[in-house]
């Protein structure tokens, strides 16, 4: 038998999620001139921020795989510049003083309740410290699609490759390729898409996660946000399982809606390519 | 042989590569390539605060927990924890001089190659949730002992030739493998004091019985996925967490 499993969850006592584009919450990592890098939090006193008890305590958190700094910022009525819970400054300094590579952290920020101990008022989303340069955006100015160099060397002799994480695809360029990174970093989003192997796969992998979960238009991720823009595009939605179906066939449609989309994307591109042959041979 | 750390580059990692994938196809009794370890031609040097970080290949570790301590002294902070477990090269490096403790052999005395992201990284980084210090067998023993030494027995429990299933959950969520208050209410639900082992009935298939870890540590439907928003479990100690546990849990307690 199975008894009662997990609690509720607490969001409906809480003021949740923060924005931290442009209204509530913004953090960055300044560069100083000695080299130093330091955390500044600004906490704006919008509606969200005022509901929450202004005895709040604010913790901000910056973190990338093992490297991870706690830094406390005071209180919701008496906000301070973000303090190391080590090392009490405001200092970031378990990643390093470069840009390319201390920005590949994320920050996160929460206001947690001065009594009962951990309990969380309101919270930011995971962001990074420095963001990717957006090559493609979908109808509502959402990135689609980033471009990143490959500092860690995880390509090898690839000279680029698509990889995921939970926000965005991102084009990672091999480091020995710099005019290809300034090139696609420097163009507009047709020309990105000039590269039909980065649309492909991401939609391989669009396609692969939605056999394994069905992906929906409504979901806030890159797969959301990628299944909006091509269905937008090509009018069809991706097939989904009935229950009826055999595996081998679900996928071969998955096929065929990709063969669709890129097909579409084709001819978008033949276009372009038309009119830019238009304006260089000035029109003959 | 002695070696001292350093990072293998691209062709020492290939040459290691080689002979892993040979030995997967047709186990043999073959010495792995001990002699790209001080190679100036397949390395190049890994400066650590501990200075002659030596690292002796003869020297058998049995459990993960032994192989975690043998090269946990090469480690003095985090950051160069981060720099050992983010480099593809010292890892791999790592899992050459150690192989004879990671790897089995069978009754012939041929090698029991497994998966090969257990020695090498497959490339494919953090990027796809296969970070080195969750796949790579020493990686993902040092970086958890490094944090928090012998409090990790879950995840440093078993033979060294293997990362068990605790150290591969725990390793997926850092919030959680990184928090030593988390590391302790898992050892607390978790751990059998009295066989000195982790507890049985509690792995398998899904749907996952009640109380089990991966219903705990799961980010999507687990007991941490329910409250890492609306708790900060770094504020918290591990019994103002463990109040937090629903019913399911508490036989694990008792």
């Amino acid at each position: 038998m199975t008894g009662k499993r997990q609690h509720a969850n607490l969001w409906g006592q809480a003021v949740g999620e923060l924005n931290i584009k442009t209204t509530d919450v913004s953090c960055e990592a300044i560069q100083n001139e000695d080299g130093t890098v330091t955390m500044s939090v600004d906490i704006k006193p919008t509606t969200k921020i005022g509901i929450i008890p202004a005895d709040a305590s604010i913790h901000l958190t910056v973190q990338n795989r093992l490297r991870i700094q706690r830094f406390t910022c005071g209180t919701r009525d008496a906000p301070t510049e973000p303090l190391d819970s080590e090392t009490g400054t405001n200092q970031l300094d378990a990643f390093t003083e470069q840009e390319e590579l201390y920005g590949a952290a994320k920050w996160s920020l929460k206001f947690v309740d001065a009594e009962t101990l951990g309990r969380t008022w309101a919270w930011t989303k995971s962001k990074r410290l420095v963001s990717k340069p957006t090559t493609l955006s979908d109808d509502d100015g959402h990135a689609l699609l980033k471009i990143a160099p490959d500092h860690d060397g995880v390509l090898g002799d690839q000279p680029y490759s698509v990889v995921f994480d939970e926000e965005h695809p991102t084009i990672l360029i091999n480091n020995a390729a710099d005019t290809l990174y300034e090139k696609l970093e420097s163009r507009n989003e047709i020309s990105v898409l000039i590269m039909p192997q980065v649309c492909a796969m991401v939609i391989d992998q669009l396609i692969l996660e939605h056999l394994t979960e069905p992906v929906s238009m409504e979901e806030d991720s890159w797969k959301g946000r990628w299944y909006k823009w091509a269905h937008t595009r090509i009018n069809t939605s991706l097939p989904e399982d009935d229950g009826e179906i055999e595996p081998y066939e679900l996928f071969e449609e998955c096929r065929s809606w990709k063969n669709q989309l890129l097909s579409w994307l084709n001819s978008k591109l033949d276009a372009a390519s038309e009119v830019e042959k238009y304006l260089t041979e000035g029109g003959q | 042989m002695i070696a001292k750390l350093a990072e293998l580059n691209q062709a020492g990692i290939e040459t290691f590569r080689a002979f892993l994938e040979r030995n997967k196809e047709t186990p043999s009794a073959e010495e792995p390539p001990y002699h790209l370890l001080s190679s100036a031609e397949y390395t190049s040097p890994v400066p650590l605060a501990v200075g002659d970080a030596n690292v002796e290949t003869d020297v058998i570790s049995d459990t993960r927990m032994q192989l975690a301590e043998r090269v946990n002294y090469l480690i003095s902070s985090r950051a160069e924890l981060a720099s050992v477990c983010e480099s593809k090269g010292i890892g791999a490096w790592l899992s050459l001089a150690l192989f004879s403790s990671i790897c089995k052999k069978d009754d012939d005395g041929n090698w029991k190659v497994g998966q090969m992201t257990r020695y090498i990284d497959d490339g494919k980084g953090d990027q796809w949730g296969f970070a080195i210090h969750r796949r790579n067998i020493v990686c993902g023993a040092l970086a958890i002992y490094h944090l928090h030494g012998e409090n990790a027995r879950l995840s440093l429990h078993g033979a060294a030739s293997s990362v068990s299933d605790y150290a591969e959950v725990i390793g997926a969520i850092e919030d959680i493998m990184l928090n030593p208050v988390m590391i302790e209410v898992l050892d607390r639900l978790y751990w059998d004091a009295e066989n000195n082992r982790p507890k049985t009935g509690l792995r398998g298939q899904s749907p996952y019985v009640n109380g089990s870890y991966r219903r705990f540590v799961n980010k999507t439907y687990g007991f941490y996925a329910q409250h890492y928003m609306t708790y900060d479990f770094w504020t918290m100690t591990a019994d103002q967490i463990i109040a937090l546990l629903p019913e399911e849990y508490q036989h694990l307690l008792e």
